[in-house]
């Protein structure tokens, strides 16, 4: 049931985005790691350069739904969306999450080779406000093991835990930056892995480098919590309850306050301000409004005033 | 009790693969180790025969390995705060014969009853050990370590030879920053059998020891770095073992001077040559107290070039002097080339050859020699003369001056000169 749904969500993408520069290129899940983009560096410049911006603000992007499961590799080359983002400008694929369903966990592997994308990923709630923003710290270069290549790893967790809610990450974004964009990336030598595995010395060799390129091939892998093994960073948005920024709550009125209990504050609050004890009788007003005499503050204020 | 429906949730593809995937913070435990098994057979009937030339110290391994061997090693690094750390490492070794289902590490003979085929299998404990980083304030980015461990073995991948390797139980300190190099110190243990008071009497074990010297990481031109190795083996005995007149108490040197050399042809070459004496002759650092006198030189030349973007090739030449004054030594040369060609991201084809050739010192023993050439179908997790896992479909041709093949297999009969094999193997590390 799984590959199948694998399979119809990556049809699904592939209909979607259309065949022209093929985003998504969907492979089995047991398939070795995608070939990292071997472009010029120079030349993928040069094109990034040139590329019109797609878009006149974040909520415009061309967001690509992905279904829950969905394993893929996400193209982003030359023919890759530009958009100027505050952090400089970049191709990217822009995708939106499901919506229900159970959290989930995204990873991400951008692979690399002669030069590999250092990728930026923003994550938007449902009102298309930036709630995370990962970078260099977030990736990190992980060796080759078993059948997956050099590539820079992040694991994003997702929380679906109340499903209604405004503040769930809805979009996810994937782009790089200028600053990684300087950057590079020291690989582990083949010949060193192997040594290391073996437990022999190391050939004294120097690593090869990876320069940060503007194009690459990033592999997503969205995983039911249930799978996951752990979270790398958890997300619960907030629950609200109306009273951010100074708000106040509409509030359920309590029970009517008896007479007597009226009664006897009001005495009290008398006595307090004979005694001139201004602070006591404030104290008394505020504890008669808790239990539900909304009077007793007006009775102070008139008991002020008079004086 | 969701969870415990979905115990065979690894079995999805997706997780299976996601787990092999992700040793992220959650799986602290470094899990490593090597592979090798398969099946195969001999033209003509009977079990895969693995050649190599009698008296060689090793074989070219390319569709040319019989056993199933495999060492799986679990570690962590189980405490750590800012730079300093401790590691703990473990290995376990297995090897069996590649015959059956069924094959048992130890022995349980029951009277004759079982199939010897069923416990054709071994077990060893090659690695227990802990390293500290950074402990010793004085000596920055260097570490302490004692326990069983692989220590700083030198080798070649296409012939599985060591030529530089003292490991064993031992503790030691190593990468101390000397500015100009990295220096290590070890000690470590080796026991060559039984000592038998002239003749007779109970045998009592001959422990060895090796203090080892290392300076690493010299940087003499562009790109190429040399290491200065020296070793001192002698053995450790008894007050008994000591009085014992008729007990050969050799002691050995060996000197290794290793270059390695970086931007070369789109690869690497290793250029390994070492001087050792009497008791140290014919090992790769260990002592062997009941060696005869004498001195050995060795050359190991190898490396790993890129010839094209299609074609990895790596190539190793030795050629091995030991001189015993007892005349029992041997030279031993080795020639070998295993070039592949990839033709995708998954499948290459190789091409292996390679030649050895022993002369015993002694006169009047003949001098003897095996070729052998395989050609293999290999798929592989990734294009590099590194990548693995990988499986490979191979053919295998040997020829030898007849009769002294040193045979590994029933399958070739006494008095041929050739043979060849065919099978399946799988390769994996990780």
């Amino acid at each position: 049931m799984h590959r199948l749904s694998f399979l119809t969500a990556g049809l699904l993408i592939l209909a979607l985005t259309g065949c022209g520069s093929e985003p998504l290129r969907r492979v089995d899940a047991l398939t070795t790691s995608p070939k990292p983009l071997e472009r010029p560096i120079e030349q993928a410049r040069s094109a990034l350069a040139a590329a019109p911006t797609c878009c006149s603000g974040i909520d415009q992007l061309p967001y690509q739904p992905l279904e829950a499961g969905f394993t893929g590799d996400v193209l982003i080359d030359t023919q890759a969306p530009a958009y100027s983002f505050e952090t400089g400008k970049s191709f990217f694929r822009a995708f939106s999450l499901p919506a229900g369903g159970p959290s989930f966990e995204i990873r991400l592997y951008s692979q690399a080779g002669s030069s590999v994308l250092a990728p930026n990923a923003m994550l938007l709630d449902s009102r298309m406000r930036p709630t995370r923003l990962l970078d260099g710290d977030d990736f990190t270069y992980v060796p080759p093991t078993g059948l997956k290549g050099d590539s820079l790893d992040a694991r994003i967790r997702i929380d679906r835990s109340q499903p209604e809610h405004p503040g769930n990450e809805r979009y996810l974004i994937l782009y790089t930056s200028d600053a990684q964009m300087a950057g590079q990336t020291v690989l582990q030598h083949p010949a060193k892995a192997y040594a290391k595995a073996a437990g022999n010395e190391p050939p004294s060799i120097p690593d090869p480098v990876a320069p940060h390129s503007p194009v690459g091939v990033i592999r997503l892998v969205m995983i039911p919590d249930r799978d996951a093994n752990a979270p790398a960073k958890g997300y619960v948005p907030g629950y609200s309850i109306g009273q951010e920024m100074g708000n106040e709550l509409p509030g359920t009125p309590g029970p009517a306050v008896l007479p007597e209990t009226s009664a006897y504050y009001r005495q009290a609050i008398d006595a307090a301000l004979t005694q001139k004890d201004l602070e006591r009788a404030l104290r008394l007003a505020e504890e008669a409004t808790r239990v539900g005499d909304s009077g007793a503050k007006k009775y102070l204020l008139e008991r002020i005033e008079i004086r | 009790m969701k969870h415990t429906a979905h115990p065979l949730f690894v079995l999805k593809p997706a997780c299976l693969l996601a787990a092999l995937l992700v040793g992220g913070p959650a799986l602290a435990v470094d899990f490593h180790g090597y592979l090798r098994s398969g099946v195969g057979a001999t033209a003509g009937g009977g079990d895969q025969a693995c050649f190599q030339a009698a008296g060689a110290p090793a074989k070219y391994r390319l569709g040319n390995e019989c056993e199933t061997y495999a060492e799986i090693g679990l570690g962590q690094e189980v405490w750590s705060e800012g730079n300093r750390s401790f590691y703990v490492d473990s290995m376990i070794a297995y090897r069996s014969d590649q015959g059956n289902d069924w094959e048992a590490t130890g022995t349980d003979t029951n009277g004759g009853e079982n199939n010897p085929f069923d416990e054709a299998g071994t077990t060893s404990i090659r690695q227990f050990n802990v390293v500290g980083k950074n402990l010793i304030p004085s000596l920055p980015g260097a570490a302490i370590w004692a326990g069983k461990r692989y220590y700083k073995r030198h080798d070649v991948h296409i012939n599985d030879y060591y030529y530089w390797d003292v490991s064993g139980p031992g503790a030691g300190i190593e990468d101390i920053d000397l500015g100009f190099a990295k220096a290590s110190v070890a000690w470590i243990r080796n026991t060559d059998g039984d000592w038998v008071y002239q003749g007779s009497g109970t045998g009592t074990n001959l422990a060895n020891d090796t203090l080892d010297f290392r300076l690493a990481e010299i940087d003499v031109n562009p790109g190429g770095k040399l290491e200065i190795g020296y070793d001192y083996g002698k053995a450790n005995l008894t007050d008994e073992q000591e009085r014992d007149p008729g007990y050969q108490d050799q002691k050995g040197h060996l000197v290794t001077l290793e270059h390695t050399q970086s931007d070369w042809f789109g690869g690497y070459n290793k250029l390994a040559l070492q001087y050792g004496t009497d008791g140290i002759i014919g090992s790769s650092g260990r002592n062997n107290t009941g060696n005869s006198d004498g001195k050995m030189f060795r050359l190991v030349n190898q490396g790993v070039v890129g010839l094209t973007d299609n074609i990895e090739m790596m190539y190793v030449q030795i050629y091995e002097d030991r001189d015993f004054d007892n005349d029992s030594g041997q030279t031993w040369a080795s020639f070998g080339v295993r070039p592949v060609y990839k033709w995708s991201d998954v499948m290459s084809t190789a091409l292996e050859f390679g030649y050895d050739r022993v002369d015993p010192q002694a006169d009047g023993e003949r001098s003897r020699d095996l070729k052998k050439l395989t050609l293999a179908q290999q798929w592989s997790a990734g294009n590099s003369f590194w990548a693995r896992p990988q499986i490979r479909v191979f053919a295998t041709y040997a020829k030898w001056d007849g009769g002294r093949y040193q045979a590994a297999s029933e399958s070739i009969d006494a008095g041929d000169d050739d043979g060849i094999t065919f099978g399946v193997q799988a390769e994996a590390w990780w």
